[in-house]
């Protein structure tokens, strides 16, 4: 079973994209903020990230930079969680290293379906 | 042989023969002897007709023919009283011979004087110049008198001229007959008083010896004055005749050709008095015709000139204008030895120059004979060579000096005279009047060219205020360089007064002709407290500087600056900063500069205004997009929970759900979405109202595009069944637009089309190529619009009153967002609709080959 570690600030976004991803058949691993983010990709090491842009502490690009950094979490896929009609995000997360993205808001059967998608990617 | 006719001889011949005849028949006492005295006939006659010689031939022919009948009578006694008669016939009929001949002889003089005298009167009266007649005057009264010296001098002007002269070269000592001091001089004895002088020996005379030193001597010497209208003018003088002194003869001959010489001279003077009245009056005329006639400056002072020299030696000649203002005089038209010259111009100091001293004084001035003197009594120093003659005329036009017109002579013998300077006057009067009309023309015709010019350059920074009220930097730039080239400065700044960082003072925005070093006011303040700048800056008042060094203030930012223009740019009393000009030359500015400028520094007040406004304005739309985009973005994150959560709960993933329950959840659902949407719409709009949107510009292939977008409705469509028709030719040339905007624009559009279109219907996407644009479509054959809602279908927020419209899930922003996006990229958007029938809507965007890329 894949684990996803999801981070997003917003509680109640975090426990709809855990429960959606449970419901698609994911293990997950949550963080509220960007510190937390790092910490929990080093300690759990899942098999993607998905990473809001707007948090606390450090922001969704500076993980992914740093995570792109660290040996240990550089080859954890990370894909962002951007806002639709904010499309500068999308550049600016490739940018800071990040491999993919999904616009919010996604609808809670949508999203296992890309996760999906990205894991058979990034197995290749 | 006086008489070329023979009968005197012939007769004189048969006469003595019968003479002879009648002696040789009577008898030797006989009475008839006393016939012998008829011979006296024959030889006055031949004397009288023939000369002396044939007279005496004559008398000896006569003797040697009575020479025989006395030697007969008289072999006798040879001292008879025969032979001594005889003798004393032959002394007699020789005598009479010579007495004939020589009273013939005086005759013939006289006669031969008289017609001499005759001639020379004709001689002088044929002359045409005054010159060549008193020189025929001297060369006649030479050969009639024999004399071998001789000169004629004539006053001109309070000077004594030589105007002939004949045997030694002349001197001028000769020339002068200069006296003894305080007695007069020959000249005066002559023409002042109008005697006659004689001396056997001018050298030798006590009267004049000590008044004569010359390298001739001037022995029987004659000075007769010459008379015009009675009186005397001048003087004849001969002297050395060979024979010695002047007898009463040569005397009366000397008076008569002298008097003979006089009329001719008075009537040449009186010709030449018509005739320079005749000429002045041409001259006058010419000019008064031309003043009004020739519009041409230059060639109208030639035209002066050359009528001027008809009167006058006006080889030397100029006029100068006097600048009041300047206190200058400048010359505009100077001849040189008969040379058009360069003029030029000269500050005025009193007391210098003829120019100067007729402008100051207004009055015309006459220099003659006595120029030194008058020079000092006048107390004027002059100007360069000092003509031996010199004449001047104020210009006057309505009664104040404008110049002066001059004539001079440095010639010994040509003087200028108080008619002359009448005549100047009369020409200066007419003169003054076209310059006037000339120099208002010319100002006029400036003022109206220096206007134009303001114009131009006001009405091209008007528009470049209206065109690029963004760019300010360029615009205070423009002004600057401007107002440079307009005043003929040499450099020119524009400065503003700003706070940056806490340091308060001028930033420099645009600067001409300025050391580099002068750049590093552009990032750090120059103090207002420093330079004439400074001071405007304070005071607001502009200030016109002719000379910097006598301005204390003066702050030496560039070497060679003599004069400065400061004028404050100022909005609503409040002092933004200042246009500072400045010139290596003194009195550079004028008044007229000084409101030009201020008229640019009221456009630079304007335009700064204008853009600081601007940035206000786009300050608050950034501001209020900032925030929609906040609030958009904050309502989403809540947004997305209800979703999400609904979402499952309808995936029953939360249980079971009755059929009310899942009802109400879509509804829930649907409303969620529109809200979403239109939460997007209105973050795109604030951002398309701030200018947010950026867009990237390419050749765009639209058959690329419309295919990318076309493939996300072909689902929907097919479940409709709607037919998707795309019309775009293969050879269509790209587009010169953003694509994502371009499929934005594309989106929408078929989203409506298809959303308002019932089953079986089609909507079309078609393109051509329209001059320098392609021409978009996307035609439905749907619902249509109904007519009185057209006029309203790009505004924002409106929404149609078609059940199928409020159905969806619009917002009333779609057709608002994509008519923006259309003309944001160049393009137009608009449409045709009939309702039930279907829409049309149809932009247009720039093709790329076209256009070449060059708004890119």
């Amino acid at each position: 079973m894949a684990k996803i570690l999801v981070v997003e600030d917003e509680r109640d976004i975090l426990e709809l994209v855990e429960i959606s991803l449970q419901l698609g058949g994911f293990e997950v691993a949550k963080a509220m903020d960007g510190l937390e983010a790092v910490e929990k990709a080093l300690t759990e090491q899942p098999d993607l990230i998905l990473l809001d842009i707007k948090l606390p502490k450090l922001s969704g690009y500076d993980v992914c930079r740093k995570l792109k950094e660290i040996p240990d979490t550089k080859n954890i896929p990370v894909v962002f969680l951007t806002a639709r009609g904010q499309e500068h995000e999308i550049k600016a997360g490739f940018d800071a290293g990040g491999d993919g993205y999904i616009i919010k808001p996604f609808s809670p059967d949508e999203l296992p379906r890309r996760v999906q998608e990205f894991l058979n990617r990034f197995k290749k | 042989m006086r008489k070329q006719s023979l009968w005197p001889a012939i007769f004189s011949a048969i006469f003595a023969l019968v003479v002879t005849w009648v002696f040789y028949q009577a008898p030797a006492e006989s009475p008839l002897h006393a016939v012998r005295y008829l011979y006296f006939l024959p030889v006055i006659l031949v004397s009288f007709f023939y000369g002396l010689a044939p007279g005496l031939f004559g008398a000896f022919l006569v003797v040697s023919l009575m020479l025989p009948h006395v030697l007969k009578t008289a072999a006798v006694n040879v001292f008879s009283e025969h032979f001594f008669s005889l003798l004393a016939e032959i002394i007699l009929l020789t005598l009479s011979a010579v007495a004939v001949d020589q009273w013939i002889g005086s005759q013939r003089r006289q006669r031969d004087f008289y017609k001499a005298l005759s001639d020379v009167g004709e001689l002088m009266a044929s002359q045409k110049e005054p010159e060549v007649l008193l020189k025929t005057l001297l060369e006649s009264l030479v050969q009639l008198t024999g004399s071998t010296w001789g000169e004629i001098i004539m006053e001109e002007n309070g000077n004594l001229v030589r105007k002939a002269s004949w045997g030694e070269p002349p001197s001028r000592k000769q020339l002068k007959l200069l006296p003894p001091p305080g007695r007069k001089t020959l000249a005066d004895l002559v023409i002042g008083e109008g005697r006659s002088i004689t001396s056997a020996n001018l050298e030798l005379d006590p009267r004049f010896s000590r008044w004569v030193d010359t390298p001739v001597k001037l022995s029987s010497f004659i000075a007769f004055p010459l008379r015009i209208q009675g009186k005397p003018v001048g003087l004849v003088a001969l002297a050395n005749k060979p024979e010695g002194s002047f007898t009463p003869q040569d005397v009366r001959a000397i008076e008569t050709v002298v008097s003979k010489g006089e009329m001719a001279l008075e009537n040449l003077q009186l010709l030449e008095k018509e005739r320079k009245r005749a000429t002045k009056l041409s001259v006058l005329n010419e000019i008064a015709r031309n003043v009004s006639s020739v519009m041409d400056f230059n060639l109208l002072l030639s035209i002066v000139h050359r009528e001027i020299s008809r009167l006058m030696d006006a080889s030397n000649f100029y006029i100068a204008l006097y600048n009041p203002e300047e206190e200058t005089i400048e010359f505009i038209f100077v001849v040189e030895e008969g040379q058009l010259k360069e003029g030029g111009k000269r500050k005025i100091i009193p007391g210098r120059g003829l120019t100067e001293h007729i402008i100051l004084t207004g009055k015309p001035l006459l220099l003659s004979s006595n120029a030194e003197e008058e020079l000092k009594r006048l107390g004027v120093e002059p100007v360069g060579r000092t003509a031996r003659s010199w004449l001047g005329v104020p210009l006057i036009a309505g009664n104040k000096v404008i110049g002066v017109m001059a004539v001079q002579s440095y010639d010994d013998e040509k003087f200028y005279t108080q008619e002359d300077l009448e005549i100047l006057q009369n020409i200066a009067s007419q003169t003054a009047i076209a310059l006037e009309n000339a120099r208002l023309m010319e100002r006029t015709d400036k003022a109206l060219a220096q206007r134009v010019k303001e114009l131009a350059i006001l009405s091209e920074i008007d528009r470049e205020m209206a065109m690029a009220s963004s760019d300010l930097d360029r615009l205070l730039k423009l002004i600057v360089e401007r107002a440079v080239a307009f005043t003929g400065a040499d450099a020119g700044l524009l400065a503003l007064v700003d706070e940056r960082e806490g340091q308060k003072g001028l930033y420099l925005k645009g600067s001409v002709g300025y050391p580099p070093a002068i750049e590093k006011y552009s990032n750090s303040p120059y103090p207002i407290e420093r330079g004439i700048t400074g001071r405007a800056v304070r005071t607001g008042q502009a200030v016109l500087c002719p000379d910097v060094s006598k301005d204390p203030d003066y702050d030496p930012v560039r070497e060679s600056t003599l004069s400065q223009l400061t004028v404050p740019i100022i909005l609503e009393g409040k002092v933004l900063g200042a246009i500072t000009l400045e010139s290596s030359y003194l009195n550079a500015f004028t008044s007229e500069h000084l409101s030009f400028i201020r008229s640019l520094a009221d456009r630079a007040a304007i335009a700064i205004n204008q853009a600081r406004l601007f940035e206000k304005v786009r300050q608050a739309l950034e501001t209020k997009s900032a925030l929609i985009g906040d609030i958009s973005h904050e309502l989403r994150t809540p947004l997305a929970s209800i979703k999400g959560y609904t979402e499952l709960i309808l995936n029953r993933k939360a249980g079971p759900l009755s059929e009310r329950q899942e009802e109400f959840l879509h509804k829930i659902l649907f409303n969620a979405e529109r809200m979403k949407k239109l939460l997007e719409d209105l973050s795109e709009l604030s951002k398309i109202e701030a200018g947010k949107i950026p867009i990237n510009i390419s050749a765009v292939n639209l058959r690329e595009v419309v295919d990318e977008i076309i493939s996300s409705y072909w689902e929907k469509a097919g479940e409709k069944g709607l037919i998707l028709q795309i019309e775009v030719p293969e050879d269509l040339p790209p587009l010169r637009a953003d694509r994502l905007r371009l499929a934005q624009i594309l989106s929408n559009l078929v989203d409506n089309a298809c959303a308002y279109t019932p089953q079986g219907g089609r909507v079309t996407i078609r393109a051509v190529k329209e001059n320098k644009f392609v021409k978009i479509e996307v035609e439905d054959t749907g619902i249509g619009i109904p007519f009185e809602e057209q006029p309203k279908i790009f505004s924002r927020f409106f929404r149609g009153s078609h059940p199928m419209v409020r159905e969806r899930q619009g917002t009333g922003l779609g057709l608002h967002i994509t008519k923006n996006l259309v003309e944001m990229q160049g393009g137009e958007i608009w449409f045709k609709s009939a309702p039930d029938v279907g829409t049309t809507f149809i932009f247009t965007l720039p093709a790329w080959e076209e256009s070449g890329g060059k708004y890119g």
